[in-house]
């Protein structure tokens, strides 16, 4: 199954660098159309704003978490089937257990590289 | 007429000691605590002293050790002189830690900003050689996660900080000696070579390369 290149998708960091980075990233890998969010509660926003193909977020943020992001996104009727992605410092296993327990498609520990991202996001979507 | 003294012989030595200790709930400060802490420590020893029972001389002696622990282990905390660790090393720490988490957030953004300026230089140069560049450059953002790791590893020092800061104070109070709202200013002296070593100044601190060039003439 082909990947539609153009779907919207939303990263999510508290830190620029690792926006810049996973936006640089997801465009070797065709991926252009791209927003970014700085905390889970701007994401929310713009997740209701727009219908995102994948988000992409980092879980350690004030004053909205990445998790508390999922478990948003997964209450919310309108939103709880995007594909969504963790990439986090975060890696205890409780950690990934509490984040698959609140319905992450997948999770990945950083420092992470470009092979992973693309890995992880054609497990979630299905092939790019 | 009944005096003080008279009164406090009729009462028992548990009377005694609760009504001295209701009197402790009145005090906020933490040395005038500390002070009517030993005062009572003491009270209790005239009044048991007084008394000849075996058991309650063991009380008394205990008591006397107690108060004899009090008074080292202040010494021995106003040794380490924590008003010093508060007022100088910590927030010297502090400030070294946020020009750290400043220079790494500088250096990333100029890394990845010729990194995005060798992608498009990639776009005009032959397929093999370009997409050898872009391998480069992929390399690049990879290893420039370090930012947000050791980012995060630095917030973990400051709140760490922040945590034996607090702990401090808590200390300090429990002295009666307070830490001071404005840190303390120690009289200037002359500067010895050592005083001179003190490695990169903090953002904005330090000479600019023109006012160094302005003292040459």
């Amino acid at each position: 199954m082909s990947v539609d290149k153009k779907m919207p998708i939303l990263i999510v960091d508290d830190y620029k660098t690792m926006l810049r980075i996973i936006r640089n990233l997801l465009r070797q890998l065709e991926f252009t159309n791209v927003d970014e969010a700085t905390d889970g509660s701007a994401a929310l926003a713009k997740l209701r704003e727009k219908p995102y193909g994948l988000v992409i977020s980092d879980w350690n943020m004030q004053p909205m978490t990445g998790l508390e992001l999922l478990k948003a996104v997964r209450a919310d009727p309108k939103l709880k089937d995007i594909p969504f992605i963790m990439i986090t410092a975060e890696s205890k296993t409780e950690n990934v257990i509490a984040a698959k327990q609140a319905g992450v498609n997948n999770y990945i520990v950083k420092p992470f590289n470009a092979e992973t991202l693309h890995k992880k996001i054609a497990m979630v979507l299905g092939g790019t | 007429m009944t005096s003080q003294r008279d009164r406090d012989r009729q009462e028992s030595l548990e009377q005694f000691i609760d009504r001295r200790l209701d009197n402790v709930g009145d005090i906020s400060h933490g040395g005038q605590l500390f002070a009517e802490v030993v005062k009572i420590i003491q009270a209790v020893l005239e009044r048991v002293q007084s008394q000849v029972s075996a058991k309650e001389r063991r009380i008394a002696e205990e008591l006397e050790t107690l108060a004899g622990v009090i008074e080292r282990a202040k010494v021995d905390v106003e040794s380490v002189r924590p008003h010093d660790i508060r007022s100088h090393h910590l927030p010297l720490a502090n400030g070294e830690l946020g020009a750290i988490a400043s220079h790494l957030e500088e250096a990333t953004g100029t890394i990845l900003d010729t990194c995005e300026e060798l992608e498009k230089l990639a776009e005009s140069m032959p397929d093999e050689a370009s997409e050898k560049l872009l391998e480069c450059v992929t390399r690049i953002y990879e290893a420039c996660n370090f930012h947000d790791i050791t980012g995060q590893r630095i917030k973990k020092v400051v709140d760490t900080l922040e945590a034996v800061e607090t702990r401090i104070d808590a200390l300090l109070t429990a002295l009666g000696d307070p830490p001071a709202e404005e840190p303390e200013q120690t009289p200037k002296k002359p500067l010895t070579d050592e005083d001179l070593l003190n490695g990169p100044a903090p953002p904005g601190t330090g000479t600019t390369q023109d006012e160094i060039d302005a003292l040459f003439g």
